[in-house]
């Protein structure tokens, strides 16, 4: 390919090494931080317990120190996390998501009979994405919406949808808006939430295997918050949740794509219109 | 020095800084238990992976992220008929996907620091559907999965 290729300037240490330095000791002095702390376990009567992991400390701690946040307030925050490093941090999350997605295939490896033996309910709980629609669908046009609810509740809505949806309608259309909002929601608070529903759903009584096929929802974040916090509760299987969700997550994200296509779309559509009657 | 290379070098960089943060992690969960030696090897061969799967993304033109090609490579380096599978487990064992998951969590957490007027912009209506929606995938595929599996005679 004779693809003319462009500098990722945010990326780029030329001159930059101050804002590297910053960041990373932030970042290894918040984990210490999370780390030492340790995880901690909240009763919760007879539901069961709620596990909090040090990575959701890592992440308050981690959001307390920016400039929207405390930095409001003491000025002299900037000098710890500005502007720079948060933008430069956008561009990490990617990278370092890389060194868990390798770490999560070593689970699969040993485990890789055990998988091939769970395929057709890998492979078959993909259609559970769906869902998604079936209760928010209907929940979104309780609470008021009307074309916004398609694209909201048309998936987890993470990249491909966002540009599966403003292919299709535009994202300035009603749908993209929907979309958006949920794509954002995920953004903000998805890692957080799926952490400690993953850990509140060790107590259902649906089996570790089956919750952990349904960690791998597509988006490398929230997959890692769920299947750990998932695995932290429940250490007696700690292997095969991470295997089963990085199988899972890789499926999700080589047919996600085309599920919403030529399924997700055509059936909230449908529904939408049985709804509207 | 072409912007291909210079662009690649930056990301290993960064991916260094990454691997270092995650052993810092790691060795304060371990209180000391860390074989430094041993696990800086296992982020080595990590780094070296990930570094694949982002130049297989570049130069592959399917729509498939890196990180499913990452976790793709470890999975065949680790099956049970790999030749470095035992090298790759053993050095590997100690670095454990909570820690790495402790510092992406950071890292996001510093990425949303720029955006938190966003939340306010939000309405609650489009926040509580968001959450309707993530609490449909999660059981809707978990109940798949469990019927299916209950089929299957695995569990």
């Amino acid at each position: 390919m004779s693809k003319k290729v462009e500098i990722n300037k945010e990326l780029s240490t030329k001159g930059r090494w101050p804002v590297f330095g910053k960041l990373f000791t932030f970042l290894a002095a918040v984990c210490v931080a999370a780390e030492l702390i340790g995880t901690i376990s909240i009763p919760l009567g007879s539901i069961g317990k709620m596990n909090v992991a040090p990575m959701i400390f890592a992440m308050i701690f981690a959001v307390l120190f920016t400039p929207d946040a405390l930095g409001r307030v003491a000025k002299g925050l900037k000098n710890v996390c500005s502007q720079e490093e948060v933008q430069l941090s956008e561009n990490v999350v990617m990278l370092i998501l890389l060194i868990l997605g390798v770490k999560l295939g070593t689970s699969a490896g040993p485990n890789i009979l055990k998988i091939i033996e769970a395929g057709p309910a890998l492979i078959l709980q993909e259609f559970g994405n769906l869902g998604t629609m079936l209760i928010g669908l209907p929940f979104a046009m309780l609470l008021g919406m009307k074309r916004e609810a398609v694209g909201a509740t048309v998936s987890i809505c993470r990249e491909p949808t966002l540009g599966l949806i403003s292919e299709k309608y535009g994202i300035n259309s009603p749908e993209g808006l929907g979309v958006m909002g949920t794509y954002m929601v995920g953004n903000l608070f998805g890692t957080l939430f799926f952490g400690l529903l993953a850990s509140l759903a060790a107590n259902t009584g649906i089996h570790p295997y089956a919750l952990a096929m349904a960690c791998g929802m597509g988006s490398g974040s929230m997959m890692t918050a769920a299947s750990t916090s998932l695995a932290e509760a429940l250490p007696a299987v700690k292997d095969e949740i991470l295997a089963y969700a990085a199988t899972s997550n890789i499926m999700t994200n080589v047919t996600g794509l085309y599920m919403e296509c030529l399924i997700a779309i055509p059936l909230s559509n449908a529904f939408y219109r049985f709804l509207v009657k | 020095m072409s912007a291909g290379v210079e662009n690649t070098l930056n990301q290993l960089k960064v991916l260094i800084m990454c691997g270092i943060v995650v052993l810092i992690a790691q060795a304060v969960n371990l209180k000391g238990g860390l074989d430094i030696v041993k696990s800086s090897c296992g982020m080595a061969i990590i780094l070296a992976v990930s570094m694949a799967s982002i130049k297989i993304k570049e130069r592959l033109p399917f729509q498939i992220p890196a990180f499913a090609w990452a976790s793709l490579l470890s999975l065949l380096l680790t099956t049970p008929w790999s030749p470095v599978q035992q090298l790759v487990l053993d050095t590997t064992s100690q670095i454990s996907a909570s820690q790495i998951g402790t510092v992406i969590l950071a890292v996001s957490g510093v990425s949303i620091g720029c955006k938190l007027d966003d939340i306010k912009k939000l309405s609650w209506k489009i926040v509580l559907t968001a959450l309707v929606v993530f609490i449909g995938t999660y059981f809707g595929s978990a109940l798949v999965a469990q019927m299916i599996l209950k089929m299957q005679g695995i569990i």
